[in-house]
């Protein structure tokens, strides 16, 4: 990616080329330097010139909280992804750095991973994220038709923000591949919340009032929030008890998902009945 | 025959109030297999589960109590060497993302604890002691949902340290995905959950022996994982009362497109297309042009084949496969060639890059696709893709490969003359004709 498409990583994107000196404190943590793997997997200590001092003491404290739970610290790589995503609206140099040091791998391997999956955004993006789903059969229910006309509601295309990035009421478009929710087809989602059903009329009223600061419920999901908030519920940082509860508590089922039970409900069809007590388990053969 | 019937099972408790709490869970049998289970030797649930017949509900259908007997264990008495040495790991592929799918999902929604519980079962029987359930990162109500479910269960003394005083303990860690379709696949999602790439991994060695950490793993779909509990509470005969011989239990068919009551249906597995349609009310907007079984990676059938028994050997036989009983159902006014374009945009876009006849072929694959749907085609390009398609058919690296020409081949075998005549549309095969859009339908 060019600096041109991303201001906010200009200066920082490679220091060899930059006139003026490094600061010291640009270069980040010296107990904690980024390593280099070689085949033998001793690590070469190489000092990187990328300032990770955009992140603050809570981050920094996410950080160490996401990697307290896996067994081996590269396993945090894809949260700690979506952390520095929420606290900076996108995956910055300095952000595939901050995670390459926690994890104890180079910036290079942090890139290729940061590179691989789509939702990590190379680019500041929009107050909320528009995903409409074009695979197949979204596609033939009319989801081709919602896409093409947002692009033009909002005057851009795939990954194109309306407005400012990260302005209130901003919008990043995209098309998705499959959002499993196909018995609802077409789907779009917000901040990866369900709207079910839809229709070029209902997702271009969605879009309008998202532009003008409301936030229609989705038919399945939390009330909409920040997109970059959703990133820090996507790092495992889902707010206050209270807070969980009652965005775990917001709808979920739609018609469609319990077409099967209210049909078989009308019929009076059952499963086979259990028995009373479960059945003793089968014996083992002695072990050798 | 007598008429078959919906068995709602795992689906039971979808309609009870707030049926995403620990309260109504336990209210409603919850956790009680737990306790049956706790009491057992874990080989006993290995072969319980051997016994029932149960085959994995993420898409192709292995024996679940086999994979569990793979993981080496240690005989009693002595130091456990090789893999038997290192820990066990669970780990749920909870990334349902093939096209045409959306089980796991509302399964997640709706019944979180009987995954929980299922997981807790399952690492008892394998005896693992650390669980991750891998959530499609897109889906946030769910990873929600799963997320607090694991909450209050170790709240309940269901998760931790000595689990209802068994002495067992188990940690549940749940992680989001951050998008990538490969990650579905098991070796990819343990890369993935390594925090490398989404590439999947040569196998042998499998997961079984060398999985996460190089050390022993179990990888199961979600809706497998959720079946655990039914079966010790009902047993391994209960549970073969439903379905066939070699693909017994139940299952969520999810069917979707041109019908009109599309949604999830649980039912016996062996069921047929028409059974199915029938309960979902009957087509939309005129006949049935095509479907597919299990997903997109399934080949395409007609209707001519709608008595097809729908299990693993039924599908096959039909020359399909199950997938994941994802029943995409198209009515005429969709264009076959237009379809398998975009399903084909789909596994170009998804393709991980790993291997070259993947990733180049779908590339080259979606261009002639593409072209052929601008009426610029020739009719040679349609032994091209057929050729193509034989270079990545069981020359990929992973099933995704195989799974990408699964639409291509099918749709040529039953609907070549569509292909065809949008080739004859364009006078000469030369000159670029008026794009008419070829599209899906009305709703």
């Amino acid at each position: 990616m060019s600096s041109a498409d991303n201001p906010a990583n200009g200066p920082v994107e490679n220091p060899a080329f930059t006139a003026r000196p490094v600061e010291a404190s640009e270069v980040p943590d010296q107990a904690a330097p980024t390593t280099l793997s070689t085949a033998q997997d001793v690590p070469v200590e190489r000092p990187v010139r990328v300032d990770t001092g955009v992140f603050d003491e809570q981050t920094r404290r996410r950080a160490q909280e996401i990697l307290a739970r896996y067994p081996q610290p590269r396993s945090a790589l894809l949260p700690l992804l979506h952390l520095v995503q929420s606290a900076e609206g996108y995956v910055s140099q300095a952000g595939m750095s901050f995670c390459a040091q926690l994890v104890g791998i180079t910036t290079a391997q942090a890139t290729t991973v940061a590179t691989f999956y789509t939702m990590f955004k190379r680019r500041p993006g929009g107050e909320y994220l528009v995903s409409v789903c074009t695979n197949t059969l979204c596609a033939a229910l009319g989801g081709d038709e919602i896409y093409a006309r947002l692009c033009k509601r909002l005057g851009v295309g795939h990954e194109g923000t309306a407005g400012r990035p990260g302005s209130k009421g901003s919008i990043t478009l995209e098309h998705a591949e499959c959002l499993a929710a196909c018995d609802l087809a077409p789907v779009l989602q917000v901040n990866y919340e369900f709207y079910d059903n839809q229709t070029p009329e209902s997702a271009e009223a969605l879009v309008d009032a998202l532009r003008r600061g409301d936030r229609p419920a989705p038919t399945r999901g939390a009330p909409l929030t920040d997109w970059r908030d959703t990133e820090l519920q996507l790092a495992g940082f889902f707010g206050e008890p209270q807070q969980l509860r009652e965005a775990v508590d917001a709808p979920s089922a739609a018609p469609e998902t319990l077409a099967g039970n209210r049909l078989a409900e009308e019929k009076g069809w059952q499963a086979p009945a259990m028995p009373d007590n479960p059945p003793p388990l089968p014996a083992v053969a002695d072990k050798k | 025959m007598t008429e078959r019937t919906l068995t709602p099972v795992l689906t039971r408790r979808w309609a009870s109030p707030k049926s995403w709490t620990l309260d109504t869970y336990t209210q409603l049998e919850g956790y009680t297999a737990l306790r049956t289970a706790l009491a057992a030797d874990p080989d006993q649930l290995i072969q319980l589960i051997k016994d029932s017949g149960l085959r994995g509900r993420g898409g192709a259908g292995f024996p679940t109590g086999m994979k569990w007997g793979f993981i080496p264990q240690a005989k009693p008495g002595e130091q456990p060497t090789g893999p038997a040495a290192k820990p066990t790991y669970l780990v749920i592929n909870a990334d349902e993302g093939e096209p045409g799918t959306c089980k796991d999902v509302p399964l997640m929604m709706a019944d979180p604890h009987s995954l929980v519980e299922g997981c807790i079962i399952t690492g008892y029987a394998i005896r693992a002691h650390l669980c991750f359930i891998y959530v499609r990162g897109e889906v946030i109500h769910c990873l929600r949902r799963v997320h607090s479910a694991v909450n209050e269960a170790y709240a309940a003394g269901y998760l931790g340290k000595n689990i209802l005083d068994s002495g067992f303990d188990l940690d549940i860690v749940v992680h989001a995905g951050a998008g990538a379709y490969e990650a579905g696949e098991e070796t990819a999602l343990l890369n993935s959950l390594e925090g490398r790439r989404a590439e999947p991994r040569l196998k042998p060695p499998f997961p079984a022996v060398s999985g996460l950490y190089a050390a022993p793993t179990v990888v199961n779909n979600v809706e497998t994982i959720c079946s655990v509990p039914y079966i010790v509470n009902g047993g391994s005969d209960w549970f073969r009362t439903m379905g066939t011989e070699k693909s017994p239990g139940p299952k969520i068919y999810s069917i979707s497109g041109h019908v009109q009551r599309p949604g999830q249906y649980e039912a016996p597995l062996g069921i047929t297309l028409r059974e199915l349609l029938d309960m979902a009310g009957g087509m939309k907007g005129g006949p049935l042009k095509f479907w597919t079984p299990g997903g997109s990676s399934t080949p395409l059938l007609t209707a001519e084949h709608m008595d097809v028994p729908l299990d693993f050997e039924g599908a096959a036989e039909a020359g399909s496969m199950l997938g994941t009983t994802a029943v995409m159902v198209f009515n005429q006014s969709v264009s076959v060639p237009w379809a398998v374009m975009k399903w084909t945009e789909f596994y170009e876009h998804e393709s991980c890059g790993k291997c070259t006849p993947c990733r180049e072929g779908t590339y080259w694959l979606t261009q002639i696709l593409q072209r052929m749907v601008r009426r610029e085609g020739t009719p040679s390009d349609v032994d091209n893709l057929l050729d193509i398609c034989d270079n990545i058919l069981g020359r990929s690296f992973c099933a995704l490969g195989d799974g990408a020409v699964s639409p291509i081949t099918s749709g040529i075998k039953y609907f070549r003359q569509e292909f065809l005549d949008l080739c004859a549309e364009q006078p000469g095969y030369a000159r670029r004709a008026q794009p008419t859009t070829l599209t899906g339908s009305v709703r």
